[in-house]
């Protein structure tokens, strides 16, 4: 088991160069720094003096990968690639263009996304796993059929609807969650309760019509039959035999979501 | 329709006995789709003494399962029953509410299934499936049930049982799931026990350790027990009466005296036909086809023609740790030697996984040999390269086992034969190709328009009949046959062994025969050679093997298998 | 030449994908194994239902893909060399070309007369006072809106529903005789056969939910003759033409960012799957970093490059349609490329899976090559994942377009889209009173696409996996 974890973030680390080396290919190569001083400095008649003071403020004016000016270790340490790229491994995140420090804004806002997604990941997973459980229990009934029918019509609405019907309600007829902003202590929580419902409605669709799929598929198994023939009720069988099992594709699924939790809630905000 | 034969009750018994524990009449179950109802139980009926074995026998598809699922009411969504009563102890179990009916389950009535991989709950330990039953329908406390649990562990002779009842399912190997699923449905001390196809996914030694178990259990519980088989070996040896299905319903019902020395029933007889053994060698199993037999074509044996297999090895590596180094090898083929003559049929026997088949798909390096010989026709098989095995593609073909597996669903009967032709560049010529493709139906006994149609339109025998056309289309003079006939109804099995003796009396092709079957040994072998654990423990020719076995584990094998002398039917 | 025709890189696309569906079933038809399913699929209510309304949403998309510019009238020289706008038009916009021209000043309400907000006035007396001012276009007929309207819409849509009824009775009627006439039997025993259960067609499912598209479509029309159906946005256009020039957007991006990044998916997988070794770790490798890298960040840093080039080139564009549609075209390869890994890696397994399968063997037994056994045994049998994906995959890119847009990094500004409808609904949600007609229409517009590709998507999953068919 160590040693499969060990694997795994060895298994990491090519990874997260490759994550690296894409993202500054896409940020800089592509759109080349003398471009972004051009943008950054408005009109094209920006004296190129303009230009190199601009990208020299910001550490850009070094070549990207290979600087042949200077001696030794800097040939290579001397670029935007070093500087900009290599250095976010020991989470130094260095300044961005507007000159805020990168790494305080993510610690700074990391909190609120998470007391956000956490508990709405949770909430959700219950609910949705009781929803699936229940209509499992009525499968092949005009229940399952309309729960599944409504499902998909929940899944259909787009995010947008609930976000931006989510603000419409709260903010502006109740007048209780302001729209955006986030604030530490026990107001906080007041302000938590929109997104998180937001996010539960709109996971409720899709994720019940799955773990639904997953238990009747659970159903059809021969251990339930065995079940049954042992004279269990239908509640046992599904509660003691069918969710246990289940529960393995379904968190295997859930861990595969989980970094995607991080990213999801900054559109809701 | 075949005639209804009342049942036959033995004369030893007295007359005026109670009413039967089981008393199904004129059950039908039919399966409902949108757009269509098919029968899968017709009007079937039958007793069931306390304390005897009742053995329903059929091929698949004839309604045994689904008669048994019927009577306590566990069917599958789609199937339902339509008319019929079904007393059990004077209560009419269709009639019961579902809530009274689970009393009886498991505690009156208790059921085993084939597959015991799949019937046992994976991430439940062992104990508490067993003791779960107990609280059920006994209310015992927890503590009671772990002990009683303990008891059946060791009842059902599972060795260590204290440790048994903390494992899961998948730490037991096949048989100890079994002897576990007995343990559960004996937990209560049921009148009744239903075995469906109880040991069909057991190798033949564990089959007869479990038979044995049950037997014993049903001495001490004194229960009755309905047990489902397509075996008649089996059920010779288990079985007080005897009832045999076919396309749902029940043809025959006698006593195992009777259906064993004089049974009634035409479809009985076409059974006990299609039997492969020692006694039938040389002679077709089933005498209706009206073609000829052919005579063997005699040819000249050179030292060549042999196929020689030297000391081969196949290991796999298991890899471990983070880097996955290679921590040591699975020897599923370790040391092999064997010879296949020209128009020899070798076989090769042994349980699951002794690695029968990695010899077969190592010869044909489908599977790298990772040492030793093979030679045909003066060649190293196992050292050529690329195109230099290419050119022996055609002499040396294979069979596999599931016909369903083993053709593309999307390609054209026709073009599945073609294939290999086209591949080998055996005719190159795309007229001839058809025109060859036709003959080689005909000659596998079927229609020409198949070659139009998929394969999924065709049954499981005559599937594997497409597959032999392969294998034939290139001419080859050694085919290893992977256990063709294991998912194969006995009768359709007759008829695929039949095929495989005409196609070698008439074209000299050896058969590298496949199998775990001792009675299709005994009739279709020259020569057999038993595997045990990657290695050959014993060989020679089949008749002195069968009678005269030397090695423990050709033993032990030997014995395991039910003994059945079919009748013999007076002309 | 009326016109002279513009080709756009999607609308090329698009017909393209079309001719290859019907190419499809074309060949299809001829091979029960592939169209079997399908049959299933239309046999299923829920099935035709999706189907009858997808091709409604599909029929405008191909109408508002048939792009021109148009000739320009010259009045005075009738023998001047023939001259073109520089506008690009399209076939539907030649349709609806009404709604496209009758714009307001700015918000009206749905079925309004009058403007949403009161201007100041010169009445005819000289006096100026603070009115809502009659539209120009919405209800321009009637001289008293107070008292006239309500009757009038009745009417409008009782001659709608009217001309409906007798299109489908028609329609129903030549369909029925078509039938007898070529199932060779008396009209009654046929229509009687449709209606039955053993018709391999739900006919009475497809005659209603055909009737209430008519109905729906016809009552619009006669509605939209006379109003704004769905009222007008901040500089007066009419909500229903945004709404309706915004499916083409949907559908092309549901339809081809999938599509464009198939052949990578599909390569890679099957040779992941297939070849193993270092060539499976190699892909394995590629496509775990590109999931690693959040989507939205990947979008964003795409879209912002595409900024940046086209600005620097504007030159290479000849108009803003085709700059639009180039952004357009990029969105769907970003999201395509965001989005191929998922059936990349159901490709490798189900590749991994079919290799150990016995015909694979067997053809190896015949020495067939691996080129070969990848096209004839592997390709045709993970096909059913690839369609399944694509149909899966469609609603979800949808809504992602919706997202994307809302979120600035989406579709061009200027191109009708629901993101986009929806992104300036927005700040109409704050106004007092609520505009609330821009956002429920491109909200309802899109939820109707979702919902019956979603049903669809389901339907054509089980007819074709394997898995479900056996049970």
């Amino acid at each position: 088991m160590i040693a499969y974890i060990i694997r795994r973030v060895l298994y990491a680390i090519p990874i997260l160069i490759g994550v690296n080396i894409l993202t500054f290919l896409l940020f800089f190569v592509v759109n080349s720094p003398d471009e972004m001083a051009y943008m950054f400095l408005g009109d094209k008649n920006t004296k190129q003096e303009q230009v190199e003071d601009w990208k020299k403020e910001r550490g850009y004016h070094f070549p990207l990968f290979y600087n042949s000016e200077v001696e030794g270790v800097k040939k290579l340490t001397d670029t935007i690639f070093y500087t900009k790229s290599v250095r976010l491994f020991v989470f130094d995140f260095g300044r961005s263009d507007s000159g805020r420090d990168i790494g305080f804004d993510i610690r700074q806002r990391m909190w609120p996304s998470l007391a956000i997604t956490v508990p709405q990941f949770i909430i959700g997973l219950l609910i949705t796993i009781t929803l699936a459980l229940l209509i499992a229990f009525f499968r092949a009934t005009y229940i399952d059929y309309w729960a599944v029918v409504i499902c998909v019509a929940l899944m259909s609405i787009s995010s947008l609807f609930y976000i931006i019907g989510g603000q419409f309600i709260m903010g502006k007829i109740l007048r209780v969650v302001p729209i955006s902003g986030f604030e530490s202590g026990i107001f906080g929580i007041k302000f938590l309760i929109l997104p998180i419902a937001i996010g539960v409605l709109g996971g409720l669709g899709s994720g019940t019509r799955w773990y639904r799929t997953i238990f009747l598929e659970e159903i059809n198994k021969d251990y339930v039959r065995t079940a049954r023939a042992k004279g269990i009720s239908e509640q046992m069988v599904l509660f003691h035999h069918v969710l246990r099992n289940a529960l393995i594709p379904i968190l295997t699924g859930v861990v595969v979501v989980l970094p995607a939790l991080f990213i999801g809630s900054l559109i809701t905000e | 329709m075949p005639k209804k034969i009342p049942s036959s009750r033995p004369t030893d018994r007295p007359k005026n006995e109670q009413e039967p524990l089981l008393r199904v009449e004129n059950l039908t179950t039919i399966f409902e789709t949108s757009r269509s109802t098919m029968a899968a139980v017709k009007n079937v009926s039958f007793n069931v003494k306390a304390g005897e074995t009742f053995a329903l026998v059929g091929e698949s598809g004839s309604g045994k399962s689904i008669t048994a699922l019927s009577v306590i009411r566990l069917l599958p969504d789609a199937a339902k029953v339509t008319a019929g009563t079904v007393k059990f102890d004077g209560t009419d179990l269709l009639m019961l509410p579902e809530r009274d009916l689970r009393d009886i389950r498991g505690s009156g009535i208790s059921m085993i299934f084939q597959e015991p991989m799949t019937s046992l709950n994976p991430v439940v330990k062992v104990g508490k499936q067993i003791s779960e039953v107990l609280m059920r329908h006994q209310s015992m406390s927890k503590a009671q049930a772990r002990q009683r649990a303990l008891d059946l562990l060791d009842a059902v002779k599972i060795p260590k049982p204290g440790y048994a009842i903390d494992t899961y399912a998948h730490e037991l190997s096949g048989g100890m799931k079994q002897r576990v699923m007995i343990a559960i449905a004996l937990a209560c001390e049921p009148k009744l026990l239903i075995a469906d196809e109880p040991t069909t996914a057991l190798d033949v030694t564990i089959q007869a350790q479990v038979l044995d178990l049950i037997n014993d259990l049903q001495q001490q519980f004194k229960m009755a027990i309905i047990f489902i088989t397509h075996d008649l070996g089996v059920v010779k040896q288990v079985a007080d009466h005897v009832a045999v299905m076919k396309e749902g319903e029940i043809v025959e019902q006698s006593s195992n005296e009777v259906f064993f020395t004089s049974p009634q029933h035409p479809y009985s007889w076409e059974l006990f036909a299609a039997l492969p053994t020692m006694e039938k060698r040389g002679q077709p199993l089933l005498a209706s086809h009206g073609k000829q037999k052919t005579q063997p074509v005699s040819y000249v044996a050179e030292p060549n023609d042999t196929l020689r297999v030297n000391d081969l090895k196949v290991h796999f590596p298991i890899r471990k740790g983070f880097l996955k180094r290679v921590v040591g090898h699975v020897k599923a083929v370790d040391g092999v030697s064997l010879e296949i003559p020209k128009g020899k049929t070798i076989a090769l026997v042994g349980e699951s996984g002794s690695g029968k088949t990695t010899v077969g798909k190592g010869i044909l390096r489908l599977v790298q040999p990772t040492a030793g010989e093979v030679t045909y026709l003066g060649l190293p098989i196992h050292n050529l390269d690329r195109k230099q095995l290419l050119g022996q593609r055609a002499n040396l073909q294979i069979i596999f086992q599931d016909p369903y597996s083993s053709m593309n669903p999307r390609m054209l009967v026709g073009e599945i034969i073609e294939e290999g032709m086209k591949a080998l560049k055996v005719i190159d010529d795309a007229k001839a190709r058809k025109v060859r493709v036709l003959e080689l139906l005909e000659q596998v006994g079927l229609d020409k328009d198949t070659h139009l149609r998929y394969p999924h339109e065709f049954s499981g025998g005559q599937r594997q009949r497409i597959c032999i056309a392969r294998a034939l289309a290139v001419n080859p003079k050694i085919i290893i046959c992977d256990e063709p006939t294991s998912a194969l109804d006995v009768s359709v099995q007759a008829q695929i062994l039949d095929l495989l003796n005409d196609l070698q009396n008439q074209y000299g092709i050896s058969y590298l025969f496949i199998t775990h079957n001792m009675s299709v040994v005994a009739y279709f072998a020259d020569r057999v050679a038993v595997m045990y654990q990657g290695k050959i423990v014993e060989q020679g020719d089949v008749e002195q093997v069968l009678t005269n076995p030397t090695h423990e584990y050709t033993k032990a094998l030997l014995s395991a298998v039910p003994k059945l002398v079919p009748p013999v039917q007076a002309a | 030449m009326v016109a002279k025709p513009v080709f756009l890189t999607t609308d090329i696309l698009i017909f393209g994908l079309l001719l290859f569906i019907i190419a499809f079933f074309i060949y299809a038809s001829r091979k029960p194994h592939m169209i079997q399913p399908w049959r299933q699929v239309v046999r299923n209510k829920a099935g035709v239902i999706s189907i009858m309304v997808l091709s409604v949403y599909v029929c405008i998309a191909l109408l508002d893909s048939m792009h021109f510019h148009p000739r320009l009238v010259n009045q005075e020289n009738q023998s001047a060399e023939v001259r073109y706008s520089g506008d690009v038009l399209s076939m539907f916009d030649q349709i609806v070309s009404k709604l496209r021209a009758s714009t307001e000043k700015t918000y009206s309400a749905p079925f309004a007369a009058q403007l949403y907000a009161k201007e100041t006035m010169q009445l005819p007396d000289g006096t100026k006072q603070r009115v809502y001012p009659r539209l120009s276009w919405g209800a321009a007929h009637l001289d008293d809106p107070e008292t006239q309207k309500t009757t009038d819409i009745i009417k409008l849509g009782l001659a709608g529903a009217l001309k409906a009824f007798i299109a489908v009775t028609l329609c129903i009627a030549l369909l029925c005789f078509y039938l007898s006439v070529k199932a060779k039997k008396s009209l009654r025993t046929t229509v009687r056969f449709m209606f039955s259960d053993e018709s391999d067609v739900p006919w009475a499912t497809v005659f209603i939910t055909f009737a209430i598209i008519l109905l729906m479509l016809f009552a619009g029309a006669e509605w939209a003759s006379k109003y704004h159906v769905l009222g007008t946005d901040k500089i007066g256009e009419d909500v229903l033409y945004q709404a309706l020039k915004s499916i083409r957007t949907g559908v092309v991006i549901g339809a081809l960012a999938t599509l464009l990044t198939l052949p990578l998916a599909i390569t890679l997988g099957i040779m992941a799957g297939y070849f193993r070794g270092w060539v499976d770790d190699v892909i394995q490798y590629i496509y775990t970093t590109l999931n690693s890298i959040p989507g939205v960040l990947l979008i964003a840093a795409a879209v912002l490059t595409l900024h940046v080039y086209i600005n620097n080139h504007e030159e290479d564009f000849s108009s803003l349609t085709q700059r639009a549609d180039l952004r357009l075209l990029f969105l769907c390869l970003i999201l395509g490329l965001t989005s191929w890994t998922g059936l990349c890696r159901l490709l490798r397994a189900e590749t991994l899976k079919l290799r150990e399968v016995d015909f694979v063997q067997a053809a190896s037994a015949f020495g067939v090559g691996p080129t070969q056994t990848i096209f004839r045994h592997v390709l045709p049998n993970v096909m059913h994942i690839v369609l399944i994906t694509l149909v899966l995959e469609f609603s979800g890119l949808v809504m992602a377009e919706a997202v994307l847009s809302y979120i600035n990094i989406g579709v061009d500004p200027t191109m009708n889209s629901w993101g986009n409808m929806i992104n300036s609904a927005r700040l109409q949600m704050a106004r007092e009173p609520v505009v609330w007609w821009s956002l429920a229409a491109s909200l309802f517009f899109m939820f109707t696409l979702v919902l019956f590709a979603n049903l669809f998507a389901d339907v054509v999953r089980d007819a074709l996996d394997p898995r479900l068919v056996k049970q």
